[in-house]
């Protein structure tokens, strides 16, 4: 009796799973050819690529290229921009009444949720290796294969944070503009206190700076892409973009809510 | 239209309430395999809570709801994969196209369709040629057609339509008449909510009235306009100043809405006669009066004394 119970519920959880990454694949497909979307978290980010490419062709100080510094954090701007989408998406889907659908369907809404994440997570790394293969053809890093894989981890990683970041303002906005607004305005102050060097910063910045979550994700992109090692501060990097992770998750777990209350 | 006596779904009293506000209030009914039932009742009156909770995806304050003879507290995933449900605001993915919409539901039910059954589905909801349509490029009534047609993509035996015409130009709202006559055609029940009294009458085999979380009347629509005992309705602009129509001979009963005066008679002829007598006396002109037989609109009047508002 037990046995077959766990079968059936075995067999309820890989539908489910097998669902959700088929919905997964579908979301990503229309992110791919979604003009508006990629306008935004794709080009945006070209745009900022090839501004620091032409503004960096005069003359330049041999100590300081500021391309170098500049580049990878246009990478992960490219990857964490995906949580933008996602801020706006959720909370639409809970204003048009697409979660009360869903939540319809035999499949459990969690799976679905986390199938919406993950074609975004995707659609973020995709962006994120969009903007390295320009900045290759640019001439502008020649990262090896070993840094270059380990760089795409640190993306992945980014991508899973800010997406869950993402999900999370929508949790507590219900408006869908007002969530992608939030989002904005909160990631874009993180994302510039991260991305210029810390020593252009007063001193009481720099002590906090190495807390965000955008500085651990451009740090450790960066430094794979440019140096090919991680930063000095890289395990506090990384176990504090996992703990970001980690946290975002946990709060969408608990507060998630499928319709506006 | 084949109905049985067989209850498909089972309601008894149950309510909910959302803080102080009732939302529903000790409803009950059966619906029979194979009908179409309507809730008919304006917005607000509880009809979408009363579905959500049949959905299973609200728990009932008291009550309880049995579909397909099974408890919906305790069987909502096995219900959910035998029910269609069409939602009012439509609620499709707006970046996916028309076919892409079906193909996905398919598989969150486990039936996979390959594109040319989602095509096929489409076909029949009059959408072949809006296969490649994202949400935003289809008009209002195609909208609702593509959200029935997702209701039905796992052959549900009840499909669920809340408000199906809301907001439709006639042509269209008579278009999806159609649709959901050809759900029953096909062995079908089918519960759905308007607050349009002509729907009600022209699809429902029965129809329950709600006003304000409360099931004041149930039976056929031929049935509650006949407990109107053939109730001729004569409607005038409010008139100033107020003419006594109780006392105009013949009058059985009067409701205003604010807007028109309504009176009810069995003898047209003899309350025309005060009603032209007493304008005469008061100097007043009636304006646009006109007369109608007994409809549901004068039922729901009847029921609770004011005009559907929407």
């Amino acid at each position: 009796m037990t046995a077959r119970i766990s079968n059936s519920k075995l067999k309820s959880f890989s539908t489910s799973m097998l669902a959700a990454i088929q919905f997964s694949l579908t979301l990503l497909k229309a992110n791919l050819r979604n003009g508006k979307l990629l306008a935004l978290s794709l080009g945006f980010p070209a745009f900022m690529l090839f501004t620091f490419w032409i503004t960096t062709r005069g003359p330049q100080d041999d100590d300081f290229d500021l391309m170098l510094v500049m580049f990878p954090a246009t990478v992960a701007l490219a990857v964490m921009l995906a949580g933008l989408t996602q801020a706006t998406r959720i909370a639409q889907w809970r204003e048009q009444e697409i979660f009360h659908r869903f939540a319809l369907t035999p499949v459990p809404l969690p799976a679905l949720v986390l199938g919406a994440g993950a074609a975004q997570i995707v659609t973020g790394l995709l962006q994120g290796i969009t903007i390295l293969l320009l900045g290759a053809l640019l001439g502008v890093i020649r990262p090896s294969p070993s840094a270059l894989l380990i760089a795409l981890g640190f993306m992945l990683l980014s991508a899973v944070t800010f997406v869950s970041f993402g999900s999370v303002i929508a949790t507590f906005v219900n408006r869908s503009d007002a969530s992608g607004y939030i989002f904005f305005f909160t990631f874009m102050p993180l994302f510039f206190l991260g991305s210029f060097p810390s020593e252009m910063l007063p001193a009481l910045m720099q002590k906090i700076i190495v807390y965000l979550p955008t500085t651990m994700a451009i740090e450790l992109i960066g430094h794979q892409l440019v140096a090919g090692f991680l930063p000095e501060k890289g395990i506090l990097f990384l176990g504090g973009l996992i703990m970001y992770a980690v946290v975002f998750g946990v709060i969408n777990a608990i507060f998630f809510k499928w319709e506006v209350q | 239209m084949q109905t049985s006596l067989e209850p498909v779904i089972r309601v008894e009293n149950i309510s909910k309430s959302f803080g102080s506000l009732m939302a529903v209030g000790s409803i009950t009914f059966d619906v029979y395999r194979g009908e179409i039932f309507g809730l008919l009742g304006p917005n607000g009156a509880g009809k979408t809570t009363a579905l959500t909770i049949i959905e299973g995806l609200r728990c009932a304050d008291n009550g309880s709801v049995e579909v397909l003879g099974m408890d919906v507290s305790t069987n909502a995933a096995s219900i959910k994969a035998r029910i269609g449900v069409q939602l009012q605001t439509t609620s499709l993915l707006p970046d996916l196209e028309a076919i892409e919409q079906v193909m996905l539901f398919s598989r969150l039910y486990g039936i996979p369709y390959d594109r040319s059954a989602a095509q096929s589905l489409l076909e029949d909801f009059d959408l072949g040629d809006k296969a490649r349509s994202r949400p935003g490029k289809l008009s209002g009534g195609q909208k609702q057609r593509l959200a029935i047609a997702l209701a039905l993509v796992n052959e549900p035996e009840i499909v669920l339509l809340d408000e199906p015409t809301s907001g439709l130009d006639p042509q269209s709202r008579r278009k999806l008449w159609r649709f959901i006559n050809d759900l029953q055609a096909h062995g079908r029940t089918i519960v759905l909510t308007t607050h349009y009294m002509e729907e009600a009458e022209t699809l429902c085999d029965r129809v329950g009235i709600i006003d304000h979380g409360r099931l004041l009347a149930l039976d056929t629509p031929v049935n509650l306009i006949n407990q109107m005992d053939g109730r001729t309705t004569i409607s005038t602009p409010a008139l100033l100043p107020p003419i006594p129509l109780q006392e105009i001979p013949g009058v059985i009963d009067v409701f205003s809405d604010g807007e028109e005066v309504h009176i009810q008679t069995k003898d047209v002829v003899l309350v025309l006669e005060g009603l032209i007598n007493h304008a005469k006396k008061s100097a007043v002109s009636l304006g646009n009066l006109h007369i109608r037989q007994p409809n549901l609109e004068d039922v729901f009047l009847n029921f609770t004394g004011h005009k559907i508002r929407n």
